[in-house]
């Protein structure tokens, strides 16, 4: 029975090859358009979490003081976590084998001057050799390998961490004049005034690479000391591009006259591990009588910039998706209700010498099943070429509120083929079936005189 | 027979609010007057003086005590840290609106500009160095007690766009032309900073003795739970140098 449907059904498609074709390319070009749209979303997840999690150094977990999120920069004296908090946490997290690396940072307000003009800035400080192992961690460079936001000079761990080195961003160097970033022994300047009003000041001004840094210390003091401007590095947004600064933990930490910091991050060996050491976590912490604020990476609270384009690159492909699915879908539909139209006699036919509706409709979806596995397996192929070979131009592909330099790298795997297949599968047979459905259960007679036409 | 009263009424107030409103400008000073006579009893004298300031900053649940030994003359004025140990030997440093800060071990000064000089220890530094009369338009809006105190209300704008703030409500006494609240208004010409003086000390120049502030208390309009207390003490007229004051000065 089942070969002698089959063979029926072979039988049949080769009546009217031009439209199968039509219908398998359909089906074959949306599995491919699917395999691309899911592929491009995968790439974008992973290039928005390496950032998010190394490039923007925020961990996979991060703790704050209670409230600190919210309140430190209004008050960091009480809301930021001090050096008693981080050697508490320390302590717990050193039981803890699932923490690949650790570390605090600190950010806060500031002045940067020149001896003419000061410019506020907004700074973050990292122990200089953490912030080496995360951008280089293989997930940040198989993502975002191509990413740098280094522009000038060196980047911070090529100093000691006691030295007075500070990185500006771009637009922040500028406004300072301190477009030529140099090694501290070579940073030059000196206590002579300079001539504010002067033709040339751009030129004395980039004469050495010396700063003042001031701010306000945890304490209410007023503090500052001298830095170099070793590198300059992009920024993702205009508004930080002319504000942001970059420093060695310690030196921020001289800055605001603290051994604190804003928050401490863990990074993880497997993400996997995220909920059970965030639930471990939380209970050592509150054993240790600890107040403390845990967060998981992809929290909104702490990482608004994925929260949002996540969300926004999911309603984007889903949207692209559901396109394709209703194209592939009206595509079968039509050609199944063109054929059945067109075969209704036939069907009439059948019915008279025995065969059951059950059998008939069965006949149509195997007819439209062989044509669909035969179109995804072309469509695999082609979307498989088709990635590789986008993939293989390099085209650039600008991610808002990440520094361009990425390259389109869709992600292609078993797993997207599979649950792709599948779902262009089911639709055609379903949509096949829908159309069958109602033609295949009129009576023989309506049938054979072709009156439904 | 309502309407003619109503109507007298009006005719009444429309001749007599003038003539009451000259009496009270023929008895009100000028506001430059009194501007000019409220900032020198705050430091803005063209002798050299002296002072030392004990600042109590309290925000939320911590507080920070700073002891500064002030030197001013004229539009110049610099303040040397005295306490705490760690801050010794810094100075905040003062030029008509311009205000630097220099620490022992940095090569040049950072200037502070005038909108950097709205929070910190540099905001409390400004209010009380604030010459009104050089910097603000004032104009005489009202009368009100401050305190019990018959004050003059006057309305302070800014004269030019590199200082503080874009306004100041200010309460001067009638009786001696002290100024003894100040409401510092931001940009929606809403409170941003409140300001109380008090006037105990006494200074003596060309034989004649003048009160000198005391005390002010400083408000963040935003924050009920920070302000600070500067106590004023022991100044004296002393010989300032001319260039003595000068940035330059401070750079080792």
């Amino acid at each position: 029975m089942n070969l002698q449907l089959f063979r029926i059904a072979a039988r049949n498609l080769s009546r009217n090859r031009r439209r199968n074709i039509a219908t398998g390319s359909a089906l074959g070009l949306g599995f491919a358009g699917l395999l691309a749209i899911t592929g491009f979303h995968e790439q974008v997840e992973h290039n928005l979490r390496a950032y998010t999690v190394y490039g923007a150094r925020t961990g996979h977990i991060l703790l704050y003081k209670h409230e600190g999120l919210d309140k430190f920069e209004t008050n960091p004296r009480e809301y930021g976590l001090d050096e008693r908090d981080l050697q508490a946490i320390k302590r717990i997290t050193a039981e803890m084998p699932e923490v690949e690396y650790e570390g605090a940072q600190l950010i806060g307000p500031g002045l940067v001057s020149n001896g003419c003009q000061s410019v506020p800035f907004y700074a973050t400080g990292i122990d200089p050799e953490l912030d080496r192992r995360l951008q280089q961690h293989a997930y940040n460079v198989r993502w975002n390998g191509g990413l740098s936001s280094l522009k000038k000079g060196r980047e911070l761990w090529a100093y000691n961490a006691d030295e007075s080195v500070i990185m500006l961003s771009t637009g922040l160097a500028t406004l300072v004049g301190k477009n030529s970033p140099r090694d501290p022994e070579q940073a030059g300047g000196s206590s002579d005034p300079i001539d504010c009003a002067a033709a040339d000041l751009n030129d004395k001004l980039n004469a050495d690479s010396l700063v003042q840094l001031a701010g306000y210390s945890w304490a209410g003091m007023m503090t500052g000391y001298d830095a170099s401007v070793t590198g300059i590095f992009a920024t993702s947004n205009s508004f930080f591009d002319s504000a942001a600064a970059r420093l060695p933990l310690a030196q921020l930490q001289k800055l605001y006259g603290t051994r604190g910091a804003t928050s401490y991050s863990l990074w993880l060996k497997d993400e996997e591990d995220v909920p059970a050491v965030m639930m471990s976590l939380k209970s050592k912490l509150a054993t240790a009588g600890l107040n403390f604020d845990v967060f998981a990476w992809n929290d909104p609270g702490v990482s608004p910039h994925y929260d949002g384009m996540s969300k926004f690159i999911v309603t984007v492909t889903g949207f692209i998706a559901t396109i394709i699915a209703a194209v592939v879908a009206l595509s079968v539909s039509n050609s199944a209700t063109m054929t059945i139209i067109e075969r209704a006699r036939e069907v009439g036919m059948m019915r008279s010498l025995g065969f059951t509706r059950r059998w008939i409709r069965v006949l149509f979806v195997t007819e439209i099943a062989c044509i669909a596995l035969i179109a995804l397996i072309s469509g695999a192929a082609f979307g498989f070429v088709m990635i590789m070979g986008l993939n293989a131009l390099g085209l650039p592909l600008d991610i808002p509120g990440i520094i361009s330099g990425l390259k389109v790298k869709m992600l292609i795997d078993q797993g997207t083929i599979s649950r792709g297949g599948i779902a262009i599968f089911v639709l055609a047979v379903t949509s096949a079936l829908y159309a069958v459905w109602n033609v295949a259960k009129n009576n023989i007679a309506y049938l054979l005189t072709g009156t439904h036409r | 027979m309502s309407k003619v009263f109503s109507t007298t009424r009006k005719l009444f107030v429309a001749f007599t609010f003038p003539l009451l409103a000259t009496a009270q400008a023929a008895d009100a000073p000028s506001a430059e007057e009194l501007l000019k006579d409220a900032d020198r009893a705050r430091g803005a004298v063209d002798v050299g003086m002296t002072w030392n300031s004990n600042v109590e900053t309290v925000d939320g649940k911590n507080t920070s005590k700073i002891v500064y030994l002030i030197k001013a003359k004229g539009d110049q004025a610099v303040a040397e840290t005295m306490e705490p140990d760690t801050s010794k030997g810094e100075y905040m440093v003062f030029k008509e609106r311009n205000l630097w800060f220099v620490k022992p071990g940095m090569k040049r000064p950072v200037v502070i500009s005038a909108r950097q000089k709205l929070t910190g220890p540099a905001s409390n530094a400004d209010i009380v160095s604030t010459n009104y009369f050089r910097d603000y338009d004032g104009s005489i809006v009202g009368e009100e007690k401050v305190g019990g105190v018959d004050c003059w209300k006057m309305e302070l704008k800014a004269k030019a766009k590199n200082v503080s703030y874009n306004g100041i409500r200010y309460w001067v006494a009638k009786a001696n032309h002290l100024g003894l609240k100040a409401e510092f208004l931001s940009i929606k010409g809403e409170p941003f900073k409140l300001a109380e003086f008090k006037y105990e000390n006494k200074i003596s120049s060309s034989g004649k003795e003048r009160p000198f502030m005391s005390k002010i208390l400083i408000k963040d309009a935003q924050r009920a739970d920070s302000s600070s207390t500067i106590v004023v003490s022991t100044p004296k007229i002393i010989d300032v140098p001319d260039g003595s004051l000068d940035v330059k000065n401070f750079i080792k």
